[in-house]
Formats: C-alpha cells, sequence, structure tokens
C-alpha cells in the first residue's frame, strides 16, 4: 500500500495542465502513426482539429480525426496558420489513437514531406489511462 | 617555442576582450529587480509559470510546449492535498469516471496556483491595484491593494483576491470560492488561499499557496513555484468555442469506456 501511495505521488507531479483528462479519451497503449493528406483543419480552442485522408494498403480511404494543443500554444511552437499545414499537404502524424479504436487519435508531433519538418502538435500522453490514481489514504 | 609565446599571447588577446564582454553580457541580461514609483518591487511584464529557465518563450521551452512526463524536475511542487476521507472519497470516484467530469474539461476556470506552463500570464502593477490576466481560458484577476473583501461576497470560480505589499513581498488573500464538489480537485466554500509573489531577481518571481480549507482538507498545505519573465510575449485568445470533449465523454461512456472501479 505504501508503495502504491508513493508511486501515487510520483505520478501525480505529471506536468500536463491540460485542459483535460488525456486517458479518457485515447489510449496511451495504442501509439499510431499515419502518413496521409490533409483535408481540413479547425483553427478553435480548447483544442484545434484536422483531418487526413490516410490509404490502406488496399487502396481504401479512411479520413482521421487528429486533436491537438490550441492555437495559441501551436503558434508559440512554430505553427503559422498560413503556411505550417493546409489542405493537400502530405504529412505523417504520430499520436494515440481513441480508446474505442475509432478513427480519432490524439496528435503528438506532425512531420510534413513539403519541407521535412517535424513539429509538436500536442501535449505528450501522460499517464496513459485517464489521470492519475489519486493519493487517497494520504496524511 | 617563440612561436608558442606568441600563439600565447594571441589567444590571451583573444580571450580577455570575450570574457570581459560575457561579464558585460551576464549585468545585462539580469538588471536589479525593477522599482515602482511607490519603491514597491514592479511585479509588471508577461511571464511564464511553472518554469523555471529565464530567457524568451523560445530560448526557455526550446520549441516544445510541456516536457515529457518524468523528463526534469517540476518546479511546482507540493500540490497534494490532504483530503479529509469524504473528500478522497469523491476524488477517487472522480478517478473511476477518468475525470471527465472535471470542471476544466467543461472550460471552467479555476486558480491555476502557479501552475499552466503551458499559457502566459500578464501582470498590470499600479499602486491601488495589481491586475493578472491570463492567457489560459481568457480570465483575469482583481487584487485591489490594501482592501477587505466585500462582506457580501459573491461565491466565483477564481474566488475574491486582495492583496497588500509585506516588505517586498506581493500577499494575496483569496476567499469566497465556488464549492467543487465533482471531480479531481474538491473544495468547499471554506476554501482559503494565501498567495504570495516575491521577484527574487530581474527574470524570477517565487510562488508560493497556503491552501486551507477546514471542511475538506485535514490541515493547510502549501504549493511553491516560480514565474519567469518572458520578454517579447504577448497573450492571445483563449477562449472554448468549440469544445468536443463532453460529447466525445459521453459517447465513450456510452460504450462502457469510462468507468472502472479502483478502490
Amino acid at each position: 500500500m505504501k508503495l502504491i501511495i508513493a508511486a501515487s505521488l510520483l505520478l501525480a507531479a505529471s506536468p500536463a495542465f491540460a485542459h483535460h483528462s488525456f486517458g479518457a479519451e485515447y489510449d496511451g497503449n495504442k501509439p499510431v502513426t499515419l502518413t496521409g493528406v490533409i483535408t481540413s483543419i479547425q483553427w478553435t480552442n480548447p483544442h484545434f482539429y484536422f483531418f487526413m485522408d490516410v490509404k490502406d494498403q488496399n487502396g481504401n480511404v479512411a479520413n482521421w480525426k487528429f486533436e491537438g494543443y490550441p492555437p495559441v500554444v501551436l503558434n508559440r511552437v512554430g505553427w503559422k496558420k498560413t503556411e505550417t499545414m493546409l489542405p493537400g499537404d502530405t504529412v505523417t502524424v504520430f499520436g494515440w489513437q481513441a480508446r474505442d479504436g475509432t478513427n480519432w487519435a490524439h496528435s503528438r508531433f506532425v512531420t510534413f514531406a513539403k519541407n521535412g519538418k517535424k513539429l509538436e502538435s500536442g501535449p505528450p500522453a501522460g499517464n496513459g489511462d485517464g489521470g492519475n490514481r489519486p493519493p487517497v489514504g494520504a496524511p | 617555442m617563440r612561436n608558442r609565446f606568441l600563439a600565447s599571447v594571441v589567444i590571451a588577446l583573444a580571450v580577455l576582450p570575450m570574457s570581459q564582454y560575457a561579464g558585460a553580457q551576464n549585468k545585462k541580461l539580469a538588471p536589479p529587480v525593477p522599482r515602482a514609483a511607490d519603491g514597491h518591487p514592479d511585479l509588471s511584464g508577461v511571464w511564464q509559470p511553472g518554469s523555471d529557465k529565464p530567457g524568451t518563450w523560445e530560448e526557455a521551452n526550446q520549441g516544445v510546449g510541456v516536457p515529457e512526463p518524468g523528463r526534469g524536475d517540476n518546479v511546482r511542487k507540493g500540490a497534494n492535498p490532504p483530503y479529509q476521507p469524504w473528500a478522497a472519497k469523491l476524488v477517487l470516484e472522480a478517478y473511476n469516471r477518468r475525470n471527465i467530469d472535471d470542471y476544466v474539461a467543461r472550460c471552467i476556470p479555476e486558480l491555476d496556483l502557479g501552475a499552466g506552463s503551458l499559457y502566459p500570464n500578464q501582470f498590470v502593477q499600479t499602486p491601488k491595484l495589481i491586475v493578472i490576466l491570463i492567457e489560459s481560458r481568457h480570465v483575469f484577476r482583481l487584487i485591489p491593494l490594501n482592501e477587505k473583501h466585500p462582506e457580501d461576497l459573491d461565491p466565483a470560480w477564481l474566488g475574491d483576491s486582495v492583496g497588500r505589499w509585506e516588505g517586498d513581498t506581493l500577499v494575496v488573500d483569496v476567499a469566497g470560492f465556488k464549492e467543487r464538489l465533482v471531480g479531481s480537485k474538491i473544495n468547499t466554500d471554506a476554501l482559503h488561499i494565501v498567495e504570495r509573489f516575491k521577484r527574487v531577481d530581474y527574470n524570477t518571481i517565487e510562488y508560493s499557496a497556503t491552501v486551507e480549507d477546514p471542511k475538506a482538507l485535514t490541515r493547510p498545505y502549501t504549493i511553491t513555484s516560480k514565474y519567469m519573465l518572458r520578454p517579447g510575449t504577448r497573450l492571445q485568445e483563449y477562449v472554448c468555442e468549440n469544445n468536443q470533449d463532453p460529447d466525445h465523454f459521453e459517447a465513450l461512456d456510452k460504450k462502457g469506456l469510462i468507468n472502472r472501479n479502483d478502490k
């Protein structure tokens, strides 16, 4: 029990400070790396979203939805709304899939085919499954 | 031998002005703590909470929004509320709902208490009032100096703040909070916070918050953090106009993917 509490306290120090718990929606054990063509972008708060057509081995196309940082944060990590990501761009996204296995994911990094740049697009996965177990029982 | 001597002289001549230059640069980079006309330290400026690295936003964060968990030391420490059993039970219930019911997930603001390193805060100081503009969720704090809380306090998400100078430390007393009885952070209307902001050098504000809530905690506890000056950073608009998370939570909940049963 002591060990569990100590581990919880360590995890509680995670610096995510995100707008909501990552692990409620996404699965830290389901990393995905997908390449496709951007179809649209929503520059909105509290998250930006982008949509991407991904072709599988049989040529079937699926449209994926990715969540990421709000525009204010993207701006500070090097994104420019008018040039960084545009519809038609080919990109490779690393992130984690939604817990229900749909084509919806949390994005962490995007690599752009047009210039080779890799930019951060969303926060880390954190604890991965919906919040840290609270240190209940601690004095 | 002569060549070696000459080489030493050349290197010494080359290095000397550089070291003088570096000294001048260091002085230039770290001027004394500025003072307002009334003699108090001037806290005006744009600051990043939860950091201890000087420099511009880009220099301090190296293009990264937040570090990976476990990488580097956390500047903010002590945020482990000692809950009474009933409050601990609610926090565990929220955890078992994967914290989807947290107010913050619906973009309701809270006092960050030295956290929130993704978003800058701007301090505006006048002799009678200090204003803190917080980019995240686009909120502000008004901190009148040497005044009392209103007698008929209307409970607020950020509480009511009044400040005073104790020497070079700005002390802010915050009371009048709305209750939060659902989610990963529990507080009653008895929540009372005393914050201390001390600009210890040109680039750094040392911060502490002592939190007491006799109805929900077994004892007060103290959070410490830092705010670092971020020259050149401008606050931008962050308003939750497209919050899709609650709908996503609901969809996952209907599929039975939210609840768990940790005891």
